[in-house]
C-alpha cells in the first residue's frame, strides 16, 4: 500500500506540473509528418521554424514547382530549367524563358538545396523561401507579378483547398506559395551515388580501380580541388574568382556586396550530379568537364581576384580521363529516377 | 480503500488549486493588479488613460520648377533646360518620432510607403500624445533591421508587403527611393521625351535621418498637420552634387552607386 501511495502522490506530482506548464504556441499542423531522408555521413539541414515539412506542404510545392501557372503565358514552370532527369539544373549555357527571352545565368542544380546559405550564382538571397519570387518575377524567367500568380492560385479549382491543407490559410497567399516550394524543394537531397555507397556505405566494390585514381587525384596535393568543393556537398559555399575571364561582363558578388574585390566571384557550386549538369560556370562557358579541368590545369586567366589556389597543374590524359570517371560516380541514379521528385500525377 | 478515496479528492484539491490560485492579472499598472499570479487571465482592469492622444499628419508634395505642383505624366521643362515627365515616384519613410521641446523624441510610426504615382500629393499619419514639440525626426529609406524583413509575411496593404512592388528579389532587401520616368535632354527641345530615367535607391548604407524643426503642438482629439515639400529641381540639382540627367539617367543602387548616394544626399536637402 505504501508504495502504490508513492506512485499515486509521484503522478499527481506529476500531473500538477504538466497542468500548469506553459503553453507553447506553433502553426497548427495537418498532414502526416515528412520525415527527409538524410543519407548516411549527412548533416541534418535547418529548416526554418514556420515552415516545418509535413506531406501536404511538401506536396502542395511539387504541384507548384511542376505548374506552368506561375509564368505569364502558362508556357514554363520551375521544372522547366531544373529537371529531374538533368540533376534539376538543364543542359543549356541560359535558360529559355518566356516570350523568347533567356535567362542571364546558367540554371543551377537544386540537388541539396536544403544545406546552402544563399541562392542564385551571387548569394543575393538568403532565403529559400524568398528566393522563390525571383524566377516568377524576373522577366527573362517566368515574368509574372506575384500579385497576378496568387489571383490565378485563388481561381483555381484546387489550390484554395491545398493551402488550407498545408498552411492553414483560407486562401493562396505569397507565405504559402513561397513557403511551399521551398519545402519541395528541401527534399531533393541526393546522396546515394557510388561515391556515398563507396565512401559512406562501405560498398568497397562501388567505385573500379580507375573512379579511385580520380578520387585520390580529386582529393590530391597536386590538384586541390576539394579545398574548394569539399565536404559532403563538395563545395564550402564560398564566392571564388576562378580566372575563367580576364575581364568579366557580369559582375557577380560584387553586385550584391559592392566591393570591387569582388568582382568575378560566384558561388562555389556543389558537384553532385555534376556529369549531369553540363555545361558549366555561371555562363555555361565550358561545354564538357574535360574543358573545365583543362582551363583549371591551365591556371585561368589571371583576373585581379582570381583565387592564389588556381595556379595551374600538369595532368596526364590517363589522369584526367581518371578524375572524369570519379566526377561521372557523383551521379545519383536513385535522386534523379525517384518518383517523389516527379511531375505529380493530377 | 476509503483512504484512498479520500486521497483522490485531495489530489484533485490540490491540482484545481495549483493552478486556479496562480491566475490572475499579472501587470503592476492594473488596478486589479495580483502579485500572486504567474499567469495573466486576460482580467487587468486600468485607470482611465491620462495621456491623450491627438493626430500628427505628414503631407507631402511634389514640386517641379519654380514651385509649381508636379504633375505626373507631363512633361515640365527644368532648371537646366531639359524636358522631365516623372511616371512614378514612391519612397519610404521611416522611424517617424516627435521631438519634444525637452527633446526627449517619441515614436510614432514604423514605417510608411509615401506614393506619388496617382497625385503629386500624399501623406502619413499617426496618433501621438498631446503636448508641445519643437520638430520632427524621420528616415528615408528603410533602418538594416526593416530592411532585412521578409515581404512574404506581410498583409498585402502593408508598407513593407512583397505586393508594394518595392522588393529587390535578387538581393533580399528594400528599394527606397523610386523615381521613373522620361526626358529630352537636348537643351530647350521637347521633341524627344524618351530618354528612360529610373532612379531607385536602396542598400543599407544609404539609409538617412533627417529632423525638421517646427514648434507644434498636439491637442486632444485634434490633427496636427505639417507639411513639406520636396523640390524635384533640389533633388536632381542639389547642394550635395548635381546629377547630369543626360549621363546619369539610371541606377539600381548597386550598379551606379554614386548616383544612388547623389538622389539620397540631394533627396534630404530637397525636403522643405
Amino acid at each position: 500500500m505504501k508504495s502504490f501511495r508513492t506512485y499515486l502522490i509521484f503522478g499527481i506530482t506529476l500531473l500538477t506540473f504538466t497542468s500548469c506548464s506553459k503553453e507553447t504556441e506553433s502553426i497548427p499542423q495537418t498532414g502526416t509528418a515528412y520525415a527527409l531522408a538524410i543519407p548516411p555521413g549527412f548533416p541534418e539541414p535547418i529548416i526554418p521554424e514556420d515552415n516545418t515539412l509535413n506531406s501536404n506542404r511538401v506536396e502542395l510545392g511539387r504541384k507548384l514547382f511542376y505548374d506552368p501557372i506561375l509564368s505569364l503565358d502558362s508556357s514554363i514552370s520551375c521544372a522547366s530549367c531544373h529537371l529531374q532527369n538533368d540533376g534539376f539544373a538543364d543542359n543549356k549555357n541560359f535558360s529559355d524563358g518566356v516570350l523568347g527571352k533567356v535567362t542571364e545565368r546558367n540554371s543551377p542544380t537544386l540537388t541539396n538545396i536544403a544545406y546552402h546559405n544563399a541562392f542564385f550564382w551571387d548569394g543575393g538571397n538568403h532565403s529559400l523561401e524568398i528566393q522563390v519570387i525571383g524566377p516568377i518575377e524576373n522577366e527573362n524567367e517566368m515574368n509574372l507579378s506575384v500579385q497576378v500568380a496568387i489571383e490565378r492560385l485563388k481561381q483555381d479549382p484546387e489550390y484554395p483547398e491545398l493551402f488550407r491543407k498545408a498552411y492553414q490559410l483560407n486562401e493562396p497567399t505569397i507565405f504559402g506559395l513561397t513557403r511551399a516550394i521551398a519545402a519541395f524543394e528541401r527534399t531533393l537531397i541526393s546522396g546515394n551515388s557510388n561515391y556515398d555507397k563507396y565512401f559512406y556505405q562501405g560498398q568497397s566494390n562501388s567505385l573500379n580501380a580507375n573512379e579511385i585514381a580520380g578520387m585520390n587525384l580529386f582529393f590530391g596535393n597536386n590538384l586541390r580541388c576539394a579545398e574548394c568543393h569539399s565536404g559532403f556537398n563538395f563545395t564550402n559555399l564560398n564566392y571564388e574568382n576562378n580566372g575563367i575571364y580576364a575581364m568579366y561582363a557580369d559582375s557577380g558578388r560584387a553586385a550584391v556586396t559592392l566591393n570591387p574585390n569582388d568582382n568575378g566571384k560566384f558561388k562555389i557550386p556543389t558537384l553532385r550530379n555534376i556529369a549531369l549538369t553540363a555545361p558549366y560556370m555561371h555562363d555555361g562557358s565550358f561545354a564538357t568537364l574535360e574543358n573545365v579541368i583543362d582551363h583549371y590545369a591551365q591556371g585561368g586567366q589571371n583576373h585581379a581576384n582570381q583565387n592564389s589556389k588556381i595556379s595551374g597543374f600538369s595532368i596526364t590524359t590517363q589522369e584526367k580521363s581518371d578524375l572524369i570517371a570519379f566526377l561521372h560516380t557523383l551521379t545519383d541514379y536513385e535522386f534523379i529516377n525517384n518518383p517523389n521528385f516527379s511531375v505529380p500525377t493530377p | 480503500m476509503k483512504h484512498l478515496n479520500q486521497l483522490l479528492f485531495l489530489a484533485l484539491c490540490i491540482l484545481l488549486a495549483s493552478c486556479s490560485k496562480e491566475e490572475g492579472c499579472t501587470d503592476i499598472n492594473a488596478t486589479n493588479y495580483n502579485p500572486n499570479a504567474d499567469k495573466s487571465d486576460d482580467s487587468c482592469i486600468y485607470p482611465p488613460v491620462v495621456s491623450e492622444k491627438g493626430t500628427f499628419k505628414l503631407n507631402f508634395n511634389l514640386t517641379s520648377s519654380n514651385g509649381q505642383a508636379l504633375v505626373i505624366n507631363q512633361p515640365y521643362s527644368d532648371s537646366a533646360n531639359y524636358t522631365i515627365q516623372i511616371e512614378g515616384f514612391q519612397f519610404y519613410i521611416s522611424n517617424l518620432a516627435l521631438i519634444k521641446t525637452n527633446n526627449q523624441e517619441v515614436s510614432i510610426k514604423d514605417v510608411d510607403l509615401i506614393s506619388f504615382n496617382t497625385s503629386n500629393e500624399n501623406n502619413t499619419e499617426a496618433l501621438a500624445a498631446i503636448g508641445d514639440y519643437k520638430g520632427i525626426k524621420f528616415g528615408i529609406g528603410l533602418d538594416s533591421t526593416q530592411n532585412a524583413s521578409d515581404p512574404t509575411t506581410f498583409a498585402n496593404d502593408h508598407p513593407l508587403s512583397l505586393f508594394q512592388n518595392t522588393y529587390w528579389n535578387w538581393s533580399s532587401q528594400y528599394r527606397f527611393i523610386m523615381i521613373e520616368g522620361r526626358a529630352d535632354t537636348t537643351i530647350g527641345s521637347s521633341a524627344n521625351i524618351n530618354q528612360l530615367l529610373i532612379y531607385h535607391t536602396g542598400l543599407n548604407s544609404l539609409y538617412r535621418e533627417t529632423q525638421i524643426n517646427e514648434n507644434f503642438s498636439i491637442s486632444l482629439n485634434n490633427t496636427h498637420q505639417m507639411n513639406l515639400t520636396i523640390n524635384l529641381n533640389k533633388l536632381f540639382y542639389g547642394s550635395f552634387a548635381s546629377i547630369d540627367l543626360k549621363t546619369e539617367s539610371t541606377t539600381h543602387a548597386t550598379t551606379n552607386y554614386l548616383v544612388a548616394e547623389k538622389v539620397t544626399e540631394n533627396f534630404i536637402t530637397a525636403i522643405e
